[in-house]
């Protein structure tokens, strides 16, 4: 009974989804087909699955390939050296004191101003644009782990010291599991912002990549392939969401959500 | 009847002599405190708030500094980490990533078990259903109310065999119905292994209930006013308690006491 009704829920807010989108498109249609808007400007639904189709294996595979792959790597690259440095910092206090101005600095420089001497250093393939998105993930998931390590809840390093727990075991039994959620939250964003400046990076200057085809389509004035692109992005980016929202629930299970409560 | 199983316990007495102590502000707790708590004895501290009842006991379970007079427990001074000398919180500090069973196995964990040892996995199980647990040993703590969450702390204090049990107002935050409940359950843990214990709160009722002797705290700071010996039969229930003259007695001259002290 109770999960009949709350698959029926589901197939509700599916087709709810589905209605949206398909009276967006139909007031796309509907707009240029009256003359209001001219198709130059907006292109139209049709042309724009046509050139989906037309296009899929020739450009849109390999092209969005290439930038998930970059992706993938300025990810794993940022999460692990992200969260070693955050560790570091954590335990060397002195250090943190020492480089803090200059992490301050290096995070909040625009990131697109650093594109040009990452192409000139890496060329315009796939380690230029790894080299962007990396500065921009390296630095989220490195604070996030900071700022889990550091909220650690007083009461449980309280207790951590009255059961005599070594430094290590506070370490693995007490502050690490507490910053997990942290962490994730780090890398969940950082997946985000690597695909962010991947296809930025390839905007500039690149041999393969969504962000290159875009870009060179605009320069056509080709609308419809312009929106075909943006509309894999799209897809792109919401996979890699749910993805990284299904690792985390399998991995975290049942304690976080509401980590917050227990913490209360 | 589980005398066997807690035969490993130790006796330990507590001695407090002419402790005094001033925090960084200038602010005088402590001055002067003595006490003496007999190995198996169960003595609570009663004070109004302020009076540095948990600086005293910060300063035997060795998490802040003495700076005056001399402590020993057992034969030793204090120091943090002592496995003989465990600390219950006014707050349950559970581990919110684990469940209720490896929550209780926590201090004898870091005290070297391996919690997958048979023998104190089920002596687990028996603490959990002595505090009526019993079904929850899978539960993680979010899912469990406060008084529940604190019923968990109660059983890993428990289940480690520290001899010297020192308890800061633990059921301070619960409710009337869920503290009468837990001080039932404590009652009968330390019926089942008397241990040495120093309890604090500010509840006359429940430290008549508990008591073998209250040491009633002047205001800041902090001295022992008077010895006040609780010559009720045991096992003690409150309800009982209720019908017996004598505990009425005994709640008018301790809030006589304490009524100088907290001018209301």
């Amino acid at each position: 009974m109770e999960t009949g009704a709350k698959k029926h829920d589901l197939l509700a807010l599916y087709a709810g989804r589905l209605a949206i989108l398909a009276g967006f498109c139909l007031v796309w249609w509907g707009v240029v087909r009256l003359g209001w808007v001219d198709k130059f400007f907006v292109s139209t639904p049709l042309a724009v699955i046509d050139f989906l189709v037309t296009h899929f294996t020739s450009q849109i595979v390999p092209n969005a390939l290439n930038t998930l792959l970059a992706t993938l790597i300025a990810f794993v690259l940022s999460g692990a050296f992200g969260v070693l440095a955050g560790l570091l910092l954590v335990e060397l206090p002195g250090v943190k004191r020492l480089v803090d101005p200059f992490l301050t600095a290096l995070n909040s420089m625009p990131r697109i101003a650093l594109a040009p001497i990452f192409i000139l250093w890496f060329g315009i393939e796939l380690a230029s644009k790894v080299a962007l998105a990396f500065s921009l993930g390296f630095f989220i998931v490195l604070l996030s782990t900071f700022a889990g390590i550091r909220n650690v809840d007083p009461v449980l390093l309280r207790l951590s010291r009255s059961l005599g727990c070594s430094p290590w075991q506070q370490f693995t039994k007490i502050t690490l599991p507490w910053a997990v959620p942290s962490v994730f939250a780090g890398l969940k964003l950082a997946l985000i912002y690597s695909f962010l400046g991947v296809v930025t990076s390839e905007m500039l200057a690149s041999k393969l990549g969504l962000g290159q085809l875009i870009m060179y389509y605009s320069g056509l004035l080709r609308m419809e392939a312009v929106l075909a692109i943006l509309l894999v992005m799209a897809v792109c980016a919401v996979a890699l969401t749910m993805i990284a929202d299904r690792i985390e629930a399998a991995l975290l299970g049942s304690w976080t959500e509401s980590a917050q409560s227990a913490r209360g | 009847m589980s005398e066997a199983a807690h035969s490993s316990v130790q006796r330990r007495e507590i001695a407090v002599d002419r402790v005094s102590h001033r925090f960084p502000s200038g602010l005088l707790a402590v001055e002067e405190m003595s006490f003496k708590v007999q190995p198996g004895e169960f003595v609570v501290i009663v004070g109004p708030s302020g009076c540095g009842k948990t600086t005293i006991l910060n300063i035997i379970a060795g998490l802040i500094p003495k700076q005056a007079g001399t402590v020993t427990v057992g034969e030793a001074g204090p120091k943090a980490g002592r496995h003989d000398v465990a600390y219950m919180f006014a707050q349950d500090a559970l581990l919110p990533w684990r469940r209720v069973m490896d929550n209780v196995l926590f201090g004898v964990e870091v005290h070297g078990t391996a919690r997958s040892e048979r023998d104190v996995r089920e002596q687990a199980t028996g603490l959990l259903a002595m505090v009526g647990l019993q079904g929850f040993e899978d539960a993680y703590p979010r899912q469990l109310s406060h008084g529940m969450r604190q019923r968990v702390a109660l059983a890993r204090t428990f289940l480690m065999p520290s001899p010297v049990l020192l308890m800061d107002e633990p059921f301070g935050a619960l409710d009337a119905h869920t503290k009468l409940m837990l001080e039932q359950g404590l009652l009968r843990l330390w019926e089942s292994s008397k241990r040495t214990v120093l309890f604090i709160t500010h509840d006359l009722a429940e430290s008549i209930l508990l008591a073998d002797r209250i040491l009633v705290c002047t205001a800041r700071p902090g001295r022992i006013k008077s010895e006040i010996p609780i010559d009720l039969p045991r096992p003690r229930s409150i309800g009982a308690l209720q019908n017996d003259a004598r505990y009425h007695e005994y709640y008018r001259r301790i809030w006589g006491e304490l009524g100088t002290e907290m001018e209301v």
